[in-house]
This record gives structure tokens, C-alpha cells and sequence, in this order.
């Protein structure tokens, strides 16, 4: 059994590091930063639940539904093609052939679509869910959960690969370039 | 150091984090990870043949 005085210490320790996180907070301003994970449920003390790092901070809503079939990420400043399928990416398609697709895509008034990149992809995964690891309400049900979506990045040790990503739980993977066939979510914006 | 604690009862594996918060996985839900690495193995080996098959032809 923990004595009386451990028990201080302890709270001493916990009370240490709360003014070191608070402190960091002060000292770094920034316009924007990584997106929270998703994750509310705490495990264990320090786990992702316990603090819940991230934009946006406090409860505000990150996701837009503008209504033209896109939807805009508050967080990144992205915007996302709302139901793949409907803006005719409903099938597999090796990665040139996805990102001439992308390039070429005219939807929502827009002309300025691309093949995200693998940062981009990974930020509307939300890592309290699966099956798809994004909100379904936003993002919609992808048509097969086995298998990835393309990013435009290139997997650095094998360059016949790019980064993808399962939509079952946001596992990031490589698949051949010349060779297998994903699915493509389009994105416009952010910051260049 | 607290470990989670796992039971199996009632047709369920139940998990006990250090939290308290309890997790329970039916075997439908274990079946269906199970098949999300075997999925993933599988692209893996396909992915390693093909290097194989490419560091044999350089020889």
C-alpha cells in the first residue's frame, strides 16, 4: 500500500508536468497544427484519450458540409470531395491513371482537384472508429474496405510504391505504383 | 505496472483496462481483425515476390 508521503510525491510529480505542458502551450503560438485523432476514450493515464491534443481545441466542429458535394476540413483548410462515387472515383484505378483523374476532375465549380498526399490523407482518419475509419456521415462508406486509397506521395526506400491508405483502419501502407489498383478520394486547397 | 485484464465468458473475450473501461470482442469482431492482417500479409508477400523476382534479374 502507497504510504501517505509517496502519495504526495506523486502528486508533486503530476503537478510538475502540468505547469511543463502549460508552459509549452504559452510558448508556441501557431495558426494551425496536427488534427486531434479522434480518440476520447482513455485506457490508461497519458494514453491519446487522456489529453486529446489537437485541433480544433475545445469542441468546435472540423468538418463543413458545404452542400455541392464537398466537404471543408476547418483544421487543415482542405476540401474534400464528399462522396467519391458521385464525382465519378467509384472504381479502382492503377496511380497514373488517378492522378490524371484527379488533375482532370471538374466538380462542385471547381478545376483545381488533385491526388492528396499520404499527411493529407492520414488527417481525416478518425482513430475512434473503423469500418471506415473516417465519419461515414462525412466522408461516406468506401466500396471496398480491403482496399487502400492512393496518396501522391512516394514511398521514399521503394519508389516503385506509394503511400496509401486501408480505409478499414487508417493503416498506412505501400502499394506498387505501376501495378495495383486503389481508390482515390480528390482534394483542393491547403497550404502550399 | 497495470496491466489490462482479459476474461473470456459469455461467448466474449472482455478487456479490463487500468481505467476501468471495459472492451468486449465477439468472435465475429476477432475473425474480421484476423482477416484485416491476413489481408495485409498477403499484399506483403505479394509485394516481397516482386522484389525477389527484381534482385534476381539484376543479377
Amino acid at each position: 500500500m502507497r504510504s501517505k508521503k509517496e502519495g504526495f510525491e506523486m502528486d508533486h510529480i503530476k503537478h510538475q508536468k502540468k505547469n511543463r505542458i502549460i508552459t509549452r502551450v504559452n510558448e508556441i503560438t501557431t495558426e494551425g497544427g496536427l488534427p486531434k485523432t479522434g480518440q476520447t476514450m482513455s485506457y490508461q493515464f497519458g494514453d491519446d484519450g487522456t489529453y486529446q491534443m489537437g485541433y480544433p481545441l475545445g469542441g468546435g466542429q472540423r468538418f463543413i458540409d458545404n452542400g455541392d458535394g464537398t466537404i471543408t476540413d476547418m483544421v487543415t483548410g482542405l476540401m474534400w470531395v464528399k462522396d467519391f462515387q458521385i464525382a465519378g472515383f467509384g472504381m479502382t484505378m492503377y496511380w497514373y491513371d488517378a492522378i490524371n483523374a484527379c488533375e482532370n476532375l471538374v466538380f462542385a465549380g471547381h478545376d483545381d482537384w488533385r491526388m492528396p498526399n499520404i499527411n493529407e490523407l492520414m488527417s481525416i482518419v478518425d482513430h475512434s472508429r473503423y469500418d471506415p475509419a473516417w465519419d461515414p456521415m462525412i466522408f461516406g462508406y468506401p466500396v471496398d474496405q480491403w482496399t487502400p486509397f492512393w496518396s501522391s506521395t512516394i514511398c521514399a526506400p521503394w519508389t516503385d510504391g506509394a503511400w496509401c491508405l486501408y480505409p478499414y483502419d487508417g493503416y498506412k501502407t505501400n502499394y506498387g505504383r505501376p501495378w495495383d489498383m486503389c481508390y482515390v478520394r480528390p482534394v483542393r486547397g491547403g497550404q502550399a | 505496472m497495470a496491466k489490462p485484464t482479459i476474461e473470456f465468458k459469455d461467448g466474449k473475450k472482455i478487456v479490463t483496462y487500468p481505467s476501468g473501461e471495459k472492451r468486449e470482442h465477439t468472435k465475429a469482431n476477432l475473425t474480421t481483425a484476423k482477416q484485416m492482417f491476413l489481408k495485409r500479409r498477403e499484399k506483403i508477400d505479394e509485394q516481397i515476390a516482386l522484389i525477389d523476382d527484381h534482385i534476381k534479374k539484376i543479377g
